[in-house]
């Protein structure tokens, strides 16, 4: 309990700006007078939206995976492929490197950015005590490898965009590539929209509880 | 801690309304789960039923990737391949979408899609690259089934098509293929669909597809006829060759046209079959389709007859001839040549109303008056025969007899045959001449010729010794009797002037006697009172 006894700037009556970090009161301010953003002591509706965009992200996981996310038109022969048919290909043709890349960036990624930010969810729900560092250093995970499943997407769209030989070879995006894509964006908003404070406030809770 | 409790009780409240009024961002998954869920019934929906289809080989089809293309739109998906139980075939596991699995019926039918050098061309070329298909014509409506046999070949005629199947008959195929062109005043009106051997191996039965408007043009009359391959003729015309494009020459083909003809245009009946003639001339060439088979034994050698012999009756064909072997009799150690010939009745013009379907008894009575058949030369060089029907009562009665399947038509030597032994008769009365005794005469009579030759040779010696002298003195005095006379009659010989003076005076003698008529003429009393003075 590293920061339990720390004063929070909203115990202080202060707020924080999000954008240019600023300290403004709490009471009488909407906007930062530095900035000008909007100033809110918590992120706003946090966990609904942070539950939210985690479901729609879980809901599009669905089609990303069972739909083909690519179409090569080789020589006239069309072949579509979901991303696992594909980590197959590639394990099979020997490109392990590869497949093992696909792989880290396609499938566990999402899936343990959404299995992260549930569980901080469900443990915020629960009003969990389990070291907030430890999850705090989760939900920081979340956010850095967040980016680096949209890798498949740029891997798509460069194919895409290269591959464009008329007969002798095209590559189409299927529609999981959409899907994956905007599993992506949702997990990446929710990632975003969730305040790791909360973490916290659930310590000061207590704090105040036992006091 | 003031500021902060007064605070405490907005952000309740600010917490209960904010627990109160759902925030928008639930839209969001909201509308995911239902693009979601509506994504899943579509998808369910439209996984239409699965069909097998049975193919010889799975060349080119690929599980999961090869698709089902109806007019080129894509209807279904390969989902499986496998061997059938007998592992002849391969049977294809392929899902169709809900509509196009309305269309399926018995009449469905399938064909894999691939690159195919025909004769009308090359087909599928696309195939190459892309691989190959699975195509379907969904065929008329019918029952459902849920199994279906795939074809090897794609068809000619699919459901779609406008057009008509007509069947044709034919004798042989010719250089015909499955999609060899129909013409039709040289324009391809349609294509050959499909070619079978009868079902008792006679002659071929051919569907050809002609396609809207031209079908129209197909009437009960039409005649159709083989285009393919040269047709050279040699006749009393001479030489005739003639044959349609170079690419008919090579790839057949079949064309019609209609007769002019004083009848009106007769529709097509239903299950019609045309004829299909061998080349455009024969198509005026009456067909006859009516065929009694009879046996004939010669008995003797048939060396120049061969099948397709022209049977015929006083000079005109009514059958051919179809087979001929050569029989032993083993018991009886007899040797027969029997022939088979048909003969066409429709080739003979029934009168009285009578009917010539049972040919049988016709012939029957024709044979108890006297009807044979008889071996004759066709051709002198060729030494070609056929055999010649007709009535010869003189003959000695005989029926028929029955000889397994056919009945016999009692046969008349040939007409060589019939000179050969004449010849043989001949030769034989002449063996019956005493020739021994006509010898052994000779034989006597030949000395008695000698002596006479002997005797005759004496005569001529003696003449030749005793008449020949005096016929030599003769001759000699002939000669100086002759040289004489030549002297004599030479011009400056005495007799000769002799002569002409004697001549001479026999021209003045009778001169004068001619003066002495003058003179009586006119003075007829001079013979009295004579001559006047003066005068």
């Amino acid at each position: 309990m590293k920061g339990a006894g720390t004063l929070t700037a909203k115990q202080a009556s202060l707020v924080s700006c999000l954008a240019c970090g600023r300290l403004s009161p709490l009471i009488g301010s909407d906007a930062c007078p530095r900035c000008g953003a909007a100033l809110h002591s918590r992120k706003p509706e946090s966990v609904q939206r942070t539950w939210a965009l985690l479901i729609t992200a879980a809901l599009l996981y669905i089609p990303a995976n069972v739909l083909p996310v690519l179409r090569v038109i080789s020589f006239g022969k069309e072949r579509t492929d979901t991303i696992m048919e594909g980590i197959i290909y590639f394990m099979q043709s020997g490109s392990w490197p590869l497949a093992l890349l696909i792989f880290f960036a396609s499938i566990v990624v999402p899936l343990l950015k959404i299995s992260i930010l549930s569980s901080l969810l469900l443990s915020l729900h629960r009003h969990s005590q389990w070291s907030p560092e430890t999850r705090t250093r989760l939900y920081r995970l979340t956010v850095t490898i967040g980016r680096w499943s949209m890798v498949d997407i740029f891997v798509v769209t460069l194919t895409v965009a290269v591959v464009s030989m008329g007969a002798i070879a095209t590559i189409e995006p299927g529609p999981a590539a959409m899907a994956f894509a905007l599993v992506v964006i949702a997990t990446m908003l929710a990632s975003h929209s969730f305040d790791p404070r909360l973490l916290w406030d659930e310590m000061k809770r207590e704090l105040q509880d036992d006091l | 801690m003031n500021d902060s409790t007064e605070n405490l009780v907005p952000e309740a409240e600010s917490i209960i309304q904010i627990r109160r009024r759902l925030p928008s961002v639930w839209l969001i998954p909201l509308v995911a789960t239902i693009i979601g869920i509506w994504l899943a019934f579509n998808a369910y929906a439209n996984k239409g039923p699965t069909f097998t289809v049975t193919f010889l080989n799975a060349d080119g089809l690929e599980a999961g990737h090869t698709k089902i293309k109806c007019k080129d739109v894509e209807v279904g998906k390969v989902k499986s391949l496998r061997l059938s139980h007998d592992r002849s075939k391969v049977e294809v596991t392929a899902e169709f979408t809900q509509e196009a699995s309305e269309l399926l019926s018995v009449n469905s039918r399938f064909w894999i899609v691939r690159a195919r050098l025909g004769t009308s061309g090359i087909s599928g070329l696309g195939t190459l690259l892309s691989g190959a298909y699975i195509s379907m014509d969904p065929g008329e409506a019918g029952k459902t089934s849920r199994h279906f046999e795939g074809l090897e070949y794609p068809p000619i005629v699919t459901n779609h098509a406008g057009g008509q199947l007509f069947a044709l008959r034919a004798e042989k195929l010719g250089s015909m293929s499955i999609g060899s062109p129909v013409y039709f005043r040289q324009i391809p009106v349609g294509e050959v669909a499909s070619f079978d051997l009868n079902k008792d191996g006679k002659s071929v039965s051919i569907k050809v597809f002609i396609r809207e408007p031209y079908d129209l043009l197909v009437y009960k009359d039409t005649r159709f006829w083989n285009v393919g391959g040269v047709d050279v003729t040699l006749d009393a015309n001479g030489i005739r060759v003639s044959s349609d494009s170079m690419l008919d020459l090579l790839l057949g083909g079949v064309s019609f046209e209609n007769p002019v003809s004083l009848d009106a245009m007769e529709p097509t009946p239903k299950e019609h079959v045309f004829t299909l003639y061998s080349s455009h001339d024969r198509i005026y060439e009456k067909v006859y389709l009516d065929r009694y088979y009879y046996l004939l034994d010669f008995n003797k050698s048939v060396r120049g007859l061969t099948r397709g012999a022209p049977v015929e009756f006083r000079g005109i064909k009514v059958g051919q001839v179809e087979d001929l072997k050569l029989e032993l009799h083993t018991n009886k150690m007899e040797v027969h040549v029997p022939v088979l010939i048909s003969i066409e009745p429709e080739r003979l013009a029934a009168l009285d109303g009578g009917s010539l379907t049972a040919l049988d008894a016709v012939v029957e009575k024709l044979v108890s008056r006297g009807l044979r058949a008889q071996l004759k030369m066709g051709s002198l060089i060729t030494g070609n025969l056929f055999v010649d029907l007709d009535f010869y009562p003189q003959a000695p009665r005989q029926s028929m007899a029955q000889h397994g399947n056919y009945r016999e038509i009692p046969t008349l030597p040939t007409t060589m045959e019939a000179l050969v032994s004449n010849l043989t008769k001949f030769v034989d009365r002449l063996q019956k001449l005493p020739l021994e005794e006509i010898s052994s005469e000779l034989k006597s009579t030949i000395p008695a010729m000698r002596e006479t030759l002997q005797q005759a040779t004496t005569l001529m010696n003696r003449l030749d010794r005793e008449t020949a002298p005096q016929a030599q003195a003769t001759l000699t005095q002939v000669q100086a009797t002759l040289a004489a006379l030549e002297q004599a009659l030479r011009s400056d010989s005495p007799v000769q002037h002799d002569l002409r003076r004697a001549l001479d005076e026999f021209a003045k003698a009778s001169r004068a006697l001619r003066d002495l008529a003058d003179t009586l003429e006119r003075n007829p009393e001079a013979v009295i009172w004579g001559k006047e003075k003066g005068q």
